[in-house]
């Protein structure tokens, strides 16, 4: 069995009493189109965090294509490209210069960079764009900017914080085709994303943390087996279940127990 | 279809909301204030930055009673002894402490964006009031009216009948420099934030230096067409009576001769110029309120020409991380106006000294005594160490402007002394960039800089200058503060950061001065390079090793980094 792109082995972090990860154990295979859900406040940006090395984790390790982050963290940022949830992007370089700045940070040669930063300004259709400061970018182009800097070094892991949040249906398009050509190329995705149609769509794995601790993970056909399993169990004599495929979102709902009955009011709201 | 269509909708008393109040929303903003320092408390560096704050305001108070002492026992002297025009000089000293101080030292500044003010439902008046109300609680404004009130405490000793008529001019007086200083502030911020703006501003600024050229032979020449000092001070008090300033004085030294319209007369000018910079304020106030978009997205895209591929920097002997951070740097810094005003600072103070020398001289030359040109050797060094004083702002705070930005220092493969080193060499250009100018400054002003002096000067520098970046990197990784270099008067450092900065200018001064005396002392001048040499030495060992060490502690701090500099607000 080859070794996992991304494991974890009791990954914690506590903030003072709050244990905000609670012994995650985590494995993604390369290749794999992952997606990390989870509820508000659940802990799946603390977990994006710790995988990419911008939280230390209060106890367990992370190992990244064989190589434990916090030991040689130099070592695995070189082989993953990271989009945070802030973008991490300076305003006051254009776009081009932003670009190139990634990229010899990554190590790569001034024409090499170059190159690259061209052929990804097109592909995210910036290249329009090359003298306008990133400060004065639009939502979506700052997202398409983020993308095209986390690949321009062509890692082998991509880390994805909510790439979909404030993103409109055209940029919304040119970052699944750039996500769908890594993953052809044996790329593999780690993204969180509180739009679940996305997930559904293009991930293969999916793993879901509540409060803090891993509650499911497998394919997508697994967890919904799983979850119709349980709910067979619980109610043996109805099949509704069994003539609908359950959607992610059903699936996520039942395994976090979030459905709301609508009973609750907001007094002035009537 | 009676009972079908939705529901009236509840009526806004109802609902509990009624128009709010200006006075209720000032509340509810100084308690937010509050709140935020109060919260800033459950954190180390939090009460770390109350104690200095604490200790930088106990400091300064002290300093800013003594200054409304000493304005205090000046207005009750000038008003005693009968001299009550010259209370136009006190006046001028708080109208230029209270406008030059906030720019100078944009530490100080209020550091609030009224903008965010808009998403709430504030009617356009009450938008109005509450950004001038922060105006009035800035420390400066605090302090210059604390001042006008010695200097009206001051007359109403020396002749308490001025207190009917110091009252309503200092208050006047206050509200003009009040409303002329968040007009300042709003249309600086409004001029440069878009480049061609920004580069008239660049223009007229560069002719405002030119001009100070001017004083020189103008001084010359008027000094050949009229008599002695008296004189021509005294062909210039019309003009300088029919400033704020000049009304306020004249205003009090009527008052002391019962001439109560003259009074009248003078506060309607006050209140002239205080309604003018008001009008002033109002308008950016109201373009703001309308929601005006400053950006410069909107250009369009043909505009940008041929498409051009972008390649970055040869820079031979750099470490591609590091060479990709100095090229970084250097582009953010030339396009922050505010950067660029502070870096060309250092020749205001040549230009300000050649001003002085010039008066100096031509009073010499009018007394029939020679002019002694010591000084002169000390300007080089002066607009050097100014240079360096005014870098520390930005060496000090180095990962502010980086915002969010700073957590692809932590998700990249690289160690964090290469950022500092990056940040620090393009410190190093712009350090030298300026010399050469303070340099040139001083060749074409006075004289060429003596030789010794410039290489004492610049050992000095080198010096101070590596203790100050090993200094400055670890501030900056403990200490970090978030700013826009795009904008005036938003700029904020730490207080712990000032302190602890004051206190390594204070050594390093002492150190180098210590240098120099032991070569005074012992008639030997290049004793003093020697020793200055090794410690520039041992300043470069000591930055080594601290940049080793920054590692480490950016490495621990990250998360804390992240918080502060990804802030909201």
């Amino acid at each position: 069995m080859s070794s996992p792109a991304i494991e974890t082995q009791g990954l914690t972090r506590r903030f003072g009493n709050l244990i905000a990860v609670d012994g995650v154990n985590l494995r993604v295979d390369s290749g794999q189109f992952f997606g990390f859900l989870g509820p508000n406040g659940a802990g799946k940006s603390t977990t994006i965090k710790m995988l990419t090395g911008l939280l230390a984790a209060s106890e367990g390790s992370v190992r990244v294509l064989g190589s434990d982050l916090a030991q040689n963290p130099v070592e695995v940022k070189r082989q993953i490209g990271v989009v945070p949830e802030g973008l991490a992007l300076f305003g006051r370089l254009t776009a081009p210069e932003y670009l190139n700045f990634v990229g010899r940070m990554y190590g790569l040669d001034r024409d090499t960079a170059a190159k690259r930063t061209a052929e990804l300004l097109d592909f995210m259709q910036l290249a329009d764009r090359s003298k306008t400061l990133v400060t004065d970018f639009s939502h979506g182009m700052q997202k398409k900017l983020a993308m095209a800097a986390a690949v321009i070094h062509g890692p082998k892991i991509l880390f994805l914080d909510e790439p979909f949040e404030g993103v409109d249906a055209i940029a919304s398009g040119t970052l699944k085709t750039m996500l769908a050509r890594m993953i052809s190329h044996g790329a593999t995705i780690f993204l969180t994303s509180h739009v679940l149609e996305i997930v559904e769509r293009l991930c293969s794995h999916v793993a879901i943390i509540h409060k803090g601790q891993l509650v499911a993970q497998g394919s997508l056909e697994e967890l919904r087996a799983g979850v119709e399993a349980r709910e067979a169990l619980a109610h043996p004599g109805d099949g509704a279940s069994a003539h609908a495929k359950l959607t992610l979102e059903q699936i996520f709902l039942e395994t976090v127990g979030g459905v709301r009955t609508g009973e609750q009011e907001l007094s002035w709201l009537g | 279809m009676a009972g079908l269509g939705p529901e009236p909708a509840p009526a806004q008393e109802a609902l509990g909301l009624r128009p709010p109040n200006v006075c209720e929303q000032i509340a509810v903003l100084a308690r937010l204030r509050w709140l935020i320092s109060k919260n800033s408390l459950r954190s180390l560096r939090g009460r770390l930055e109350l104690i200095s704050t604490i200790v930088t305001g106990l400091g300064l108070t002290i300093g800013w009673f003594g200054i409304g002492a000493g304005l205090g026992l000046g207005a009750y002297f000038l008003v005693s002894r009968g001299h009550s025009q010259w209370l136009a000089a006190l006046f001028w000293v708080v109208f230029i402490f209270w406008q030059f101080f906030p720019v100078v030292t944009t530490a100080f500044s209020a550091a609030f964006d009224s903008t965010n003010l808009l998403r709430f439902p504030i009617a356009y008046s009450s938008y109005f009031l509450l950004a001038l109300a922060y105006g009035c609680a800035d420390p400066v404004s605090v302090a210059a009216v604390f001042w006008l009130l010695c200097i009206s405490a001051g007359c109403a000793a020396a002749n308490p009948v001025l207190l009917w008529a110091a009252l309503p001019v200092v208050a006047l007086f206050a509200a003009f420099n009040l409303l002329l200083g968040r007009a300042l502030m709003a249309w600086l911020d409004r001029w440069l934030a878009q480049r061609r703006t920004r580069e008239i501003m660049g223009f007229l600024f560069f002719l405002v230096l030119i001009s100070f050229q001017m004083i020189g032979p103008i001084i010359g020449r008027w000094q050949h067409l009229s008599g002695r000092t008296g004189d021509r001070i005294a062909a210039l008090l019309p003009f300088e009576r029919a400033l704020p300033p000049g009304l306020a004085a004249d205003a009090l030294a009527r008052g002391g001769q019962g001439d109560a319209a003259g009074v009248v007369l003078r506060c309607v000018a006050l209140a002239a110029y205080a309604s003018l910079f008001g009008v002033l304020f109002d308008r950016r106030l109201r373009a703001q309120f309308r929601g005006e978009n400053l950006s410069e997205s909107a250009a369009p895209a043909a505009s940008q020409g041929p498409r051009s591929t972008y390649v970055s920097w040869r820079l031979k002997g750099l470490s591609p991380p590091v060479a990709a951070v100095f090229e970084k740097e250097v582009h953010s810094l030339l396009r922050s106006g505010p950067m660029l005003f502070t870096l060309i600072a250092p020749l205001f103070v040549l230009f300000i000294f050649r001003a002085r020398f010039s008066v100096a001289h031509h009073a010499a030359a009018g007394a029939g005594m020679p002019f002694s040109s010591n000084m002169l050797a000390f300007v080089f060094p002066i607009g050097a160490a100014y240079s360096l004083l005014i870098l520390t702002n930005l060496i000090y705070n180095c990962l502010g402007t980086e915002g969010p930005g700073v957590q692809f220092y932590f998700v990249a493969p690289i160690q964090f002394q290469s950022v500092l080193l990056g940040k620090n060499l393009a410190y190093c250009i712009v350090m030298l960039v300026d010399v050469v100018i303070v340099w040139a400054g001083v060749r074409f002003l006075y004289q060429v800089p003596r030789a010794d002096i410039v290489i004492t000067t610049l050992l000095a520098l080198v010096f101070a200058f590596q203790v100050d970046l090993a200094v400055g990197n670890i501030l900056s990784l403990y200490f970090p503060k978030k700013y826009d270099m795009a904008v005036f008067g938003k700029r904020n450092t730490s207080q712990v950061a000032v302190l602890i900065g004051l206190a390594v200018q204070a050594s390093v001064i002492g150190i180098a001065a210590g240098t120099l005396f032991v070569g005074y002392f012992l008639h030997r001048p290049w004793l003093s390079d020697v020793i200055l040499v090794l410690l520039c030495a041992l300043a470069f060992i000591g930055y080594r090793l601290t940049l080793k060490v920054c590692n480490r502690i950016a490495s621990e701090r990250r998360e804390e980094l992240a918080a502060e500099l990804c802030r909201v607000g």
